[in-house]
C-alpha cells in the first residue's frame, strides 16, 4: 500500500496512506495534476494545518475512505441537518475552537463531505435560538446601535416560515 | 394554531385540546440550556470565512435566518448578499388587507417569496416598484383583483419565475377583455387552482411565452373554466418548445388533443379527475405512445378501468420513474409493470383491490418510494415477496391496507435495509406470532397512526429503529402505550430528536416519564385531546 508524507504547520510529519490522503481535494490535485511524486520521500507541506487538527481529520478520512461518491442532491435535500450519521455526530462532539479549526482545515484541504457535516453541526447550534442566545453561543458582539435591532425586528414581522 | 415566537413550534390555543403539565412550549420554556459562556469567552471570538457561514446558514429555516439577521452586521450582510439565502425569506402579507392608494408598508425585508391571502388589490402603490423587482415567487390565495391591477402588478415584477393563483377572483371593469402589453419572459411556472370561477385567466397564459410547468385545476368545472380548457391546446402549441410539466383536469377533448400535439420536452403529466367520466380508455395509451420520454405519470384519478393501461404503460414508457395509478376494482385482474425497470416511486391506490400473486412490480429493482393505499394482501407472506423484489426502498407508506399478521408485516419490513422512513396508517393487521427483529440501521423516521397494536409489536418496532430513529410520531394508538412500552421507548430510542405523541391515552405518570426522559429533544409534543361531553 502506497503512503505519502504530510508536514503540518508546526513541523510534525505524518505518514498517510495515499488513498486516505486523497480524501482531500487539495492533496489529490497536487498528486494527480501537478504530479508531485510521493515516492521522493519529500513531505507535502500543509502550512495552514496544525498537527492536532490534521490528526483528527485523518481519523475522519480513515473512517470515510470507502464512502461512495455522494449523490448529487437537489437543493431541498441539502437543507436537512438531521441526517448526520452517528459516527460523525460523536466525532464532532468537540469544543467550538476545535470544530472551527477542523472546518478551516477541511476548507483548506477541500474535503466537501467533512465541510458539509461540520456546517450542519454548526447550523444545529443556531436552530431554535434567539439572536441573543446565538451571540452567546458564538461569543459574538452585538454591533447594532440601540434601536437598530428593533427596526430589523420590525421588518421581520412580515416574514413567516416558508411552508412548502 | 399559533407558533411559538422562539422555536417556531406550533402552539395550541384551541380550547378543545388540553395539555397536561404544559406540553405546549411557551417562550420561556424554549430557552435552550445555558451555554458555557465563561469558557467560550476565554477562547475569544472565533470566526469562519464568509463562504463557510453561508453554507451553515444554508441549512437553516426562514425563521432561523431571521434570527441570524439580528445577530450582527456581518451576518446580516451575509444573508442579504446571498440570493440563495434571501430566496428563503418569505413575506406574507396579513390576511384581508386592502391594497389601495393609502397602503404603503414600510420596513419590508428583501424577500423573493411573497404571499397574499384574502387580499383585495385595488391599486398597486409605488412601494411595489422596488420591492416587486426582487420577487421571484408570488402566491395569491383567495384574492380579489381587478384584471388591469393584476397586470400592472405583474408588469412591475419582471423577475417573477413562479406564480400560484388559488381561488383567485379576477374581475374586469367592462366587457372588453384586457390585453397585456408586455410578456413575462422569466416565468417558468404557472399554477392555477380554483374552486369555481375561472373568468379572465386566458390572459395569464398568453403572458408567459417560456413556461416550463403549467397546472390548471378546478374543483367544480365552471363554464368559464371549461372554455379555458378549450383554449388550452392552442396555447400549449405556443409553449411546446419549453413545457416540461403539465397538470390538468382531463377531458375527452383534451386527451384527444394531447395525442396530436408535439411537446418534445414533456416529462411530467398529471391528469386529474373531472366530473364527467372519461370513457376513452385508449386515449391514455395513445398519450403514452405519443410521449415515450415521460418520466412522471399520475393517473390516480382517472376513473377509466386501468388494467389495459397497466399492461401497456411499462412497455411504452421506458424512462418512467414515478407512477401513481389506481388499481382496478375488478378482482382477479393481474396488473403488471414488468417493463418499468427505471421506476423509483410507485403509488398504488386500491379500492377493494386484492393483491393475488407477488408478480406485480416484479421488475422494479430501483424502487425507492412505495406508497400503498387500500390494498389487501391475500396471503400472509405476500408483502414480503412483493418487497423482496425491490430491495432499495427508502420510504414505505402503507395506508388502510389489510396485511394479514403483524409478524408477517415486520418480517417484510426488516428485509428493507435501506429503509429511512416508515409510515403505517389505519392498518388492519391481526396480532399473531413474534418475529426476530433486525436493526434497520438507516431508519430515521417512523410514523404510526390510527390503529391498535399489541405491546410486544411496539417493542419490536422500537427495537428495529433503536440505533438510528430520530423522528417518532404516534397518533391515536389506543391501549398500546403501557408502562413497559414507554419504558422500552425511553431506554432504546437514544438518538430521537423529534417526538410527537397525540391521543394515545397516556396516563399522567407515563406522560411525566416521557417528558423527563425526552426533555432535551429538539421538538417534543405530547397532547391528549379531551373531547367536550355533550
Amino acid at each position: 500500500m502506497s503512503t505519502i508524507k504530510l508536514e503540518t504547520s508546526d513541523g510534525v510529519k505524518f505518514t498517510v496512506k495515499t488513498q486516505v490522503a486523497k480524501c482531500s481535494g487539495t492533496i489529490r490535485t497536487m498528486l494527480e495534476d501537478i504530479g508531485i511524486n510521493p515516492q521522493d520521500g519529500e513531505a507535502i507541506p500543509l502550512s495552514n494545518v496544525h498537527s492536532t487538527i490534521l490528526q483528527k481529520i485523518l481519523v475522519w478520512a480513515e473512517h470515510h475512505v470507502d464512502d461512495p461518491e455522494p449523490p448529487r442532491e437537489d437543493a431541498d435535500a441539502a437543507k436537512r441537518t438531521d441526517d448526520i450519521c452517528s459516527w460523525d455526530e460523536d466525532f464532532l462532539k468537540v469544543d467550538q475552537r476545535t470544530l472551527f479549526d477542523v472546518m478551516l482545515a477541511a476548507n483548506y484541504l477541500d474535503m466537501k463531505q467533512l465541510i458539509a457535516v461540520c456546517c450542519k453541526t454548526v447550523a444545529n447550534m443556531i436552530k431554535g435560538k434567539t439572536a441573543d442566545q446565538i451571540r452567546r453561543t458564538f461569543n459574538i458582539e452585538n454591533d447594532f446601535p440601540p434601536g437598530e435591532e428593533d427596526k430589523i425586528r420590525l421588518r421581520n414581522q412580515f416574514c413567516e416560515e416558508r411552508s412548502r | 394554531m399559533e407558533h411559538c415566537k422562539v422555536c417556531g413550534q406550533p402552539t395550541f390555543t384551541d380550547a378543545s385540546s388540553v395539555n397536561w403539565e404544559g406540553p405546549t412550549r411557551d417562550s420561556s420554556e424554549c430557552e435552550p440550556p445555558p451555554q458555557k459562556v465563561a469558557k467560550l469567552a476565554a477562547v475569544g471570538q472565533l470566526t469562519l470565512p464568509a463562504e463557510l457561514w453561508t453554507e451553515v446558514f444554508g441549512s437553516l429555516s426562514a425563521w432561523d435566518l431571521l434570527k441570524v439577521r439580528l445577530v450582527c452586521h456581518r451576518w446580516r450582510k451575509l444573508v442579504n448578499g446571498s440570493s440563495t439565502l434571501r430566496g428563503k425569506l418569505v413575506v406574507q402579507f396579513p390576511e384581508f388587507i386592502m391594497m389601495d392608494r393609502d397602503y404603503a408598508p414600510s420596513n419590508l425585508p428583501p424577500a423573493s417569496i411573497v404571499t397574499f391571502s384574502r387580499a383585495k388589490i385595488a391599486t398597486v402603490g409605488s412601494w411595489w416598484t422596488s420591492f416587486g423587482a426582487g420577487v421571484v415567487h408570488l402566491t395569491m390565495n383567495r384574492c380579489n383583483v381587478l384584471l388591469p391591477n393584476m397586470l400592472s402588478l405583474l408588469k412591475l415584477t419582471p423577475n417573477l419565475k413562479e406564480l400560484h393563483l388559488s381561488d383567485i377572483l379576477i374581475d374586469t371593469i367592462d366587457e372588453a377583455p384586457a390585453m397585456a402589453d408586455f410578456r413575462m419572459e422569466q416565468m417558468e411556472l404557472l399554477h392555477i387552482d380554483l374552486n369555481y370561477h375561472g373568468q379572465n385567466l386566458g390572459v395569464f397564459l398568453e403572458l408567459c411565452p417560456n413556461l416550463k410547468d403549467l397546472a390548471l385545476l378546478c374543483e367544480l368545472c365552471s363554464d368559464e373554466f371549461k372554455n379555458l380548457l378549450l383554449q388550452l391546446p392552442s396555447y400549449l402549441r405556443k409553449i411546446s418548445g419549453t413545457l416540461e410539466s403539465l397538470q390538468v383536469i382531463q377531458t375527452e377533448h383534451l386527451l384527444a388533443e394531447l395525442c396530436s400535439l408535439d411537446l418534445p420536452k414533456l416529462k411530467r403529466l398529471y391528469l386529474n379527475k373531472c366530473e364527467a367520466r372519461c370513457k376513452n380508455n385508449r386515449a391514455l395509451v395513445e398519450i403514452c405512445r405519443t410521449y415515450p420520454t415521460l418520466e412522471v405519470l399520475d393517473i390516480e384519478d382517472v376513473s377509466a378501468s386501468n388494467e389495459m393501461i397497466l399492461h401497456e404503460v411499462g412497455a411504452l414508457l421506458p424512462n418512467l420513474k414515478w407512477l401513481a395509478v389506481k388499481v382496478p376494482k375488478a378482482p382477479g385482474i393481474q396488473p403488471s409493470l414488468e417493463f418499468t425497470p427505471q421506476l423509483r416511486h410507485l403509488r398504488l391506490k386500491g379500492s377493494t383491490f386484492v393483491y393475488p400473486e407477488p408478480t406485480f412490480a416484479s421488475k422494479c429493482p430501483y424502487l425507492q418510494e412505495l406508497h400503498l393505499e387500500r390494498v389487501t394482501f391475500q396471503e400472509p407472506d405476500s408483502l414480503r415477496r412483493f418487497l423482496a423484489r425491490s430491495p432499495n426502498v427508502r420510504e414505505l407508506h402503507l395506508e388502510e391496507c389489510k396485511l394479514g399478521y403483524w409478524s408477517c408485516l415486520l418480517t417484510a419490513i426488516r428485509t428493507q435495509k435501506q429503509l429511512r422512513r416508515l409510515t403505517l396508517r389505519y392498518l388492519t393487521v391481526e396480532d399473531a406470532g413474534r418475529c426476530c427483529i433486525d436493526y434497520l440501521d438507516n431508519l430515521t423516521t417512523l410514523e404510526l397512526i390510527g390503529f391498535k397494536v399489541h405491546q410486544q409489536t411496539m417493542v419490536e418496532l422500537f427495537t428495529m429503529g433503536a440505533g438510528s430513529l430520530k423522528q417518532l410520531t404516534m397518533v391515536g394508538l389506543k391501549d398500546t402505550l403501557d408502562f413497559e412500552v414507554v419504558d422500552v421507548m425511553c431506554q432504546k430510542l437514544r438518538r430521537l430528536s423529534q417526538l410527537t405523541i397525540k391521543n394515545c391515552a397516556l396516563s399522567k405518570e407515563h406522560c411525566k416519564q416521557v417528558r423527563e426522559r425526552f426533555g432535551s429533544v429538539e421538538r417534543l409534543i405530547v397532547v391528549e385531546e379531551v373531547w367536550p361531553l355533550f
